[in-house]
């Protein structure tokens, strides 16, 4: 069995995607006991880039929900095409489309939406289930059937029932709390900002350029402004622009100057940036 | 990540199913929420874990039972707790009489409720945080009962249009609704159905002195923020003392304990509303914006400049939509709002009110406090203190 979650450590590796040992172990829970799971943690660790990850190592199709306040079951698990019903009606009345009623509730006028698509691909995707905090309340109630059966029930239809369950990833950045219900479906892994460490080695996977003491650098300047009180910490994302940036124009070196000139792609908002200038740069280049 | 020392753990592995089996029991008492599913979860973890590795196990059991930040970050001592028996042991969830407070003729009253008992599931006794010394700490008893007259406040402000909404322009027919009711009319759109629009949620910047001044109405304060942030608002949370603090993710938090003082450590005593109101707006100005309320929760004692705290005031005013000012010692016999900051304060305000204690905020949640009022401020006379000269600002005995 260890032998398995060591595997998939190093193929989400190999993904691009460095995972500690407790999150391949969750992951692989995840898969095995067929149960959802459910990512909370700042914005930035890499939440909605494991889904990727994870479709990526197993050669799947990703399928995303991206979560929005309003967004409703039409948009998230089927529609009907109302356009071709109307028309099929306008016909079945002129005679073009011959005289029996006409069935307008059959898979030609159905449009499948992400979440009904996840059941029917095959084979089985990962379905990443971003944000979902975003969504409202009524949305969530709408989720627990999904996750519980990996079914979808329409009325019109009847119900649909994944022959293979998708991977669920669902993530969240606790803008709000999510319901005890949902909670219970899912299994739990809280990502937080990675170490140092785990941030120098992922750095020099996505930046093979930057020599590794500088990497180091990058991550420690960036932990310490994570714990700056700034209106957006940098994530992830944000440290690999900057290596980046730093590779680019520094040829392996991080001095107060580069700092200076790279500061955007770390911070993105000026207030962040006043807040870094007064309490100087050289905080940074040399954490 | 951080590491436990799971040595000794697979000694145990004739009696593990009985131990995952009074594991939920047992993290119940540490206000876990589990039962039985969870369980059976844990049982099939076993299953699929490699039982030579006992952080596996850890893992495993970490992803099942826990389900927040807070059992996050507690579950590995419970771990360690019931499965090694040692480790720190926490304060369980405990059911006990309330303190008499009666005699306590002032501060933040505690409502007794039906069953006379008060929870301390959420307190640092049980929590990860075991130990810590909370700056503001919540009212556990209160939580609910200030969420219900929050709630009651809610209708009061003003929901600015949502982002699809468009002033001026003729509401747009919703195609989909028209086309889908046609159907039942053999396709002829007889009915037209219209866009609806959702308004935004109210945004509401609330700015709470935490000076020494304040101390006794903290815990009555942290349940009014964290109501705040429980409803269908935009709602910012900051602290302020000497500085600003934005504490809105350490409120808006299901089961709220409070802020820990190592949370606030750049905040030193004593008061400057008007720096902190500059803060506000130099760092935070994309929160200030015309449909923006904004409440500030101070006694108004305040050491800093009465200039900075003037202008500070009168340009915050100028970006937002309406200005409550909650000093809680309003009700006191005697109080005159005659400080300083007070008297600065008041033409820039729309309201002034006593808010100490539940029924303090129900009666000025009744008083309509955040009913926008159309006509512009009407500037008080400005009352000059004579106990504070220009430029040195009060003296706050407290801080």
């Amino acid at each position: 069995m260890n032998n398995h979650v060591e595997k998939l450590k190093k193929n989400l590796r190999e993904a691009n995607y460095v995972a500690d040992e407790g999150l391949a172990m969750v992951l692989y829970l995840a898969q095995r006991l067929g149960r959802p799971l459910l990512l909370e943690g700042p914005a930035g660790v890499g939440k909605t880039a494991l889904a990727k990850a994870v479709s990526a190592v197993r050669g799947v199709e990703l399928i995303r929900l991206q979560c929005y306040e309003g967004l409703d079951a039409a948009h998230a698990l089927y529609d009907w095409d109302y356009p071709k019903q109307l028309l099929m009606t306008r016909a079945t009345l002129s005679g073009e489309a011959g005289n029996t009623a006409p069935d307008i509730y059959t898979d030609r006028f159905l449009i499948e939406r992400p979440l009904l698509r996840a059941l029917k691909t095959k084979p089985a995707p990962v379905l990443l289930i971003d944000e979902v905090d975003r969504a409202d309340e009524e949305f969530e109630a709408l989720l627990l059937e999904f996750l519980s059966e990996f079914q979808i029930t329409i009325p019109e239809r009847g119900s649909f029932r994944a022959a293979e369950p998708p991977t669920v990833i669902l993530t969240s950045n606790r803008t709000r709390d999510l319901s005890d219900a949902l909670r219970r479906r899912c299994l739990y892994y809280w990502l937080d900002y990675p170490s140092v460490e785990q941030e120098a080695a992922i750095i020099a996977l996505h930046v093979p350029d930057v020599a590794p003491a500088i990497a180091r650098q990058i991550a420690r300047a960036v932990r310490r402004l994570r714990k700056w009180s700034l209106l957006k910490p940098p994530g992830m994302a944000e440290t690999i622009d900057w290596a980046r940036a730093v590779a680019e124009l520094a040829a392996g070196e991080l001095d107060e100057t580069v700092t200076q000139l790279t500061l955007g792609c770390l911070l993105k908002t000026q207030e962040d940036m006043e807040l870094v200038r007064e309490k100087g740069l050289a905080q940074l280049w040399n954490a | 990540m951080e590491r436990i020392d799971l040595s000794g753990l697979t000694k145990m592995t004739a009696t593990l199913i009985r131990q995952v089996q009074d594991f939920a029991p047992f993290l119940r008492k540490y206000g876990f929420r589990v039962g039985t599913p969870e369980t059976l979860a844990a049982l099939k973890c076993l299953e699929e874990a490699d039982l030579s590795m006992p952080e596996q196990l850890f893992f495993a059991l970490r992803s099942v039972y826990a389900r927040s930040p807070v059992e996050w970050a507690s579950f590995p001592h419970l771990f360690e707790r019931h499965f090694l028996n040692r480790g720190t042991r926490l304060e369980e969830k405990k059911r006990v009489q309330l303190e008499d407070r009666s005699g306590h003729s002032r501060g933040p009253a505690v409502t007794q409720d039906h069953s006379s008992t008060v929870s301390f599931a959420m307190q640092p006794g049980s929590s990860p945080n075991q130990g810590e010394r909370y700056a503001l700490q919540a009212d556990s008893n209160q939580l609910q009962a200030v969420l219900a007259v929050t709630k009651r406040a809610l209708r009061q402000f003003d929901s600015p249009p949502g982002r699809r909404f468009r002033r001026g322009g003729r509401d747009r027919v919703n195609l989909r609704a028209t086309m889908r009711e046609s159907v039942r009319y053999a396709g002829e759109p007889l009915r037209l159905r219209w866009q609806q629009y959702r308004p935004d949620r109210p945004s509401v910047v609330l700015l709470i002195d935490i000076s020494g001044s304040m101390k006794e109405y903290a815990p009555f304060m942290t349940a009014l923020a964290w109501s705040f942030t429980r409803l269908r608002l935009r709602s910012e949370v900051f602290v302020f003392s000497t500085r600003l603090k934005r504490v809105t993710h350490l409120v808006a938090r299901k089961a709220v304990k409070g802020i820990t003082v190592s949370e606030l450590t750049e905040l030193k005593g004593g008061t400057r509303i008007g720096e902190a109101l500059e803060e506000l707006q130099h760092r935070y100005g994309g929160l200030l914006r015309r449909h923006t309320f904004v409440i500030i929760v101070s006694d108004g004692f305040d050491a800093g400049h009465p200039e900075r705290l003037r202008s500070a005031l009168q340009s915050l005013s100028e970006r937002v939509r309406h200005m409550v000012w909650i000093n809680p010692l309003l009700g006191d016999p005697g109080y005159e709002p005659i400080s300083s900051g007070m008297t600065i304060a008041r033409p820039y305000i729309h309201r002034l009110v006593d808010v100490h204690d539940l029924d303090s905020w129900r009666e000025a949640v009744e008083s309509q406090i955040f009913r926008p009022i159309s006509d512009p401020v009407t500037p008080l006379p400005l009352i000059l203190d004579s106990a504070s000269p220009s430029g040195e600002g009060d003296t706050n005995p407290e801080v």
